[in-house]
């Protein structure tokens, strides 16, 4: 760990592995509230997809991987919201096609393959200053979304047809939503890879779900377990020698399973009660 | 009177597929309407013409004098309430039973604004009317269908409607919860002197109920007019294509099939 302190380049991988962990968590909390699952693995795997092409191609895999999760998040919403459309088989397609593109641009790569094969495992220690920067962009604008539209984020959960029914813009919100996932998926795939990234988007924000009745916890709390993930997995990859986007997604996931057994939602109880100073009291009280 | 809010002629299709045809109905300030018919008659759909979430291929939708259009809708929105039918929640939920109340002052409250004293006070008061105001801590995935039902009412109730729109506000409730959510419904119209439009398959609550009453059926209107003019076996029979008889108890009615 003290090497950790003194070369440049991983520096650079703690302070991703901080950021890009903090933020795939707290977006992980749409995906798991907003019951987002199938659109965020289209996203994450387009992103990965659309980087694997433009690899091939011969142009930044960054840009190719924008394009693509920003294009997948353009379609998906439209698409999620026809009647009577089948979102399921609708995504279970996309997700095949996306994957496909993926191995098939892996495959026609001449050469060793070694930037492609470290999109899929991940690369934390070729951050560059450029990823930093980007990813710590999105994170200024991931805080800025939650704490500018973070009603509207409360009232959409599990009740998306009243929001709107109250003269809620869910549809602006939503999509803007999945513009910043989009976002996120993009500048965290170098980083994590593109079989990962997922994972290490909705297992640290369903930890914080067993955890807390509150919303704005919530986020907080599957932020710093992304980041905690990611910083063990980086520590480990690094002590072991193995591919850090795979450790980093195991130690989340034994932290959901951990959390899922010793819940204290398990009894029926928060681990605080559900009290702000204004909330729950009548209107002499507060 | 002038009405509060009409449909003239209204037409829906999806696709080529007509779903409402012709429909024209007038809401007074203070009716309370119910719509009845079989399922896939389009009632749904007819309700949410109230509040611009249907839009309509052919007619006129006014609220107020004022035509509901794609542009209009949403600020129409904020002064219609439209309580959707029960579902599941995840009790893991993290939200509480008083902020999904005060999720219903957003519409009016806006983008960039946090809810205040007023509002707060406004759910506070919404809870305390559908007798909910112990449970205001309560994890809103913890209740059961009736009470969140209810909280759906309070919702509805703190965003100050001049309309209130129910979507089978008792479906998939036991009879107990039932009975509770159409007290309740009954007894805020009167105390709010709401204008309800309510859809539901209870033959039992329209008489109880409802002063007026739209059949549909195959995307049009059969029938309309007075409840206790709607307790006719021969229009129910037809509505509902099984035959139905109609017992009075008193001065009730309950109908039989």
């Amino acid at each position: 760990m003290e090497d950790l302190l003194h070369y440049a380049f991983l520096q650079r991988a703690l302070l991703m592995a901080v950021l890009g962990g903090a933020v795939c968590g707290a977006i992980g909390v749409f995906v798991v509230l907003w019951r987002m699952s199938l659109v965020g693995m289209c996203i994450s795997h387009a992103a990965f997809a659309g980087a694997l092409l433009a690899l091939w191609l011969g142009v930044p895999p960054l840009a190719g991987g924008l394009a693509a999760s920003l294009g997948a998040a353009s379609a998906v919403g439209p698409l999620a919201e026809r009647p009577g459309f089948s979102l399921d088989t609708a995504m279970g397609v996309v997700f095949s096609v996306v994957m496909s593109l993926a191995m098939l641009a892996l495959g026609l790569m001449p050469g060793a393959r070694t930037e492609g094969l470290s999109l899929i495992w991940g690369s934390l220690l070729t951050v560059t200053r450029l990823d930093l920067q980007l990813m710590s962009a999105t994170a200024l604008l991931l805080l800025g979304f939650v704490f500018l539209f973070f009603k509207e984020i409360e009232a959409i959960m599990g009740q998306k047809h009243a929001a709107a029914a109250a003269g809620i813009p869910v549809r602006r919100i939503y999509y803007a939503c999945l513009m910043l996932m989009g976002l996120v998926v993009a500048f965290a795939l170098k980083a994590i890879g593109g079989l990962l990234i997922y994972a290490l988007i909705v297992t640290p924000a369903a930890t914080a779900l067993q955890l807390t009745y509150r919303l704005n916890r919530m986020f907080w709390i599957a932020a710093l377990l992304g980041a905690i993930a990611s910083v063990a997995g980086l520590w480990l990859s690094f002590l072991w020698a193995v591919p850090p986007g795979a450790v980093i997604v195991l130690f989340s996931s034994a932290m959901l399973i951990v959390s899922m057994i010793f819940s204290p939602k398990n009894r029926g109880r928060a681990i605080k009660p559900v009290q702000n100073q204004q909330h729950g009291k009548r209107p002499e009280e507060a | 009177m002038p009405s509060l809010a009409e449909l003239q002629n209204v037409c829906v299709h999806y696709g080529k597929r007509r779903i409402l045809d012709s429909i024209s109905l007038s809401i007074a300030p203070g009716d309370f309407w119910t719509i009845i018919g079989p399922n896939g008659a389009g009632k749904s759909t007819l309700l949410g013409l109230f509040n611009g979430l249907t839009p309509h291929s052919a007619g006129s939708v006014f609220f107020k004098g004022e035509p509901i259009t794609p542009r209009t809708a949403a600020r129409i929105r904020r002064r219609v309430a439209h309580v959707f039918q029960a579902t599941d929640l995840d009790p893991k939920m993290p939200l509480s039973v008083f902020a999904s109340v005060l999720s219903g002052t957003y519409g009016k409250l806006g983008l960039f604004h946090r809810p205040g004293k007023q509002e707060k006070t406004l759910a506070m008061q919404s809870l305390e009317a559908v007798g909910l105001a112990h449970l205001a801590q309560r994890p809103i995935g913890h209740l059961s269908g009736g009470e969140r039902q209810r909280v759906a009412l309070a919702r509805a109730l703190a965003q100050e409607p001049e309309l209130l729109l129910l979507d089978e506000p008792t479906a998939a409730l036991d009879w107990r919860a039932q009975r509770d959510i159409c007290n309740t419904v009954g007894m805020l119209q009167k105390n709010f002197s709401l204008t309800v439009i309510m859809i539901t398959h209870d033959l039992n609550a329209v008489f109880a109920l409802a002063q007026k009453v739209a059949m549909l059926r195959d995307g049009r209107i059969l029938w309309q007019g007075a409840a206790q003019d709607a307790a006719n076996p021969d229009l129910l029979s037809e509505l509902y294509d099984v035959p139905i008889q109609i017992a009075h108890s008193g001065d009730r009615a309950a109908a039989l099939f």
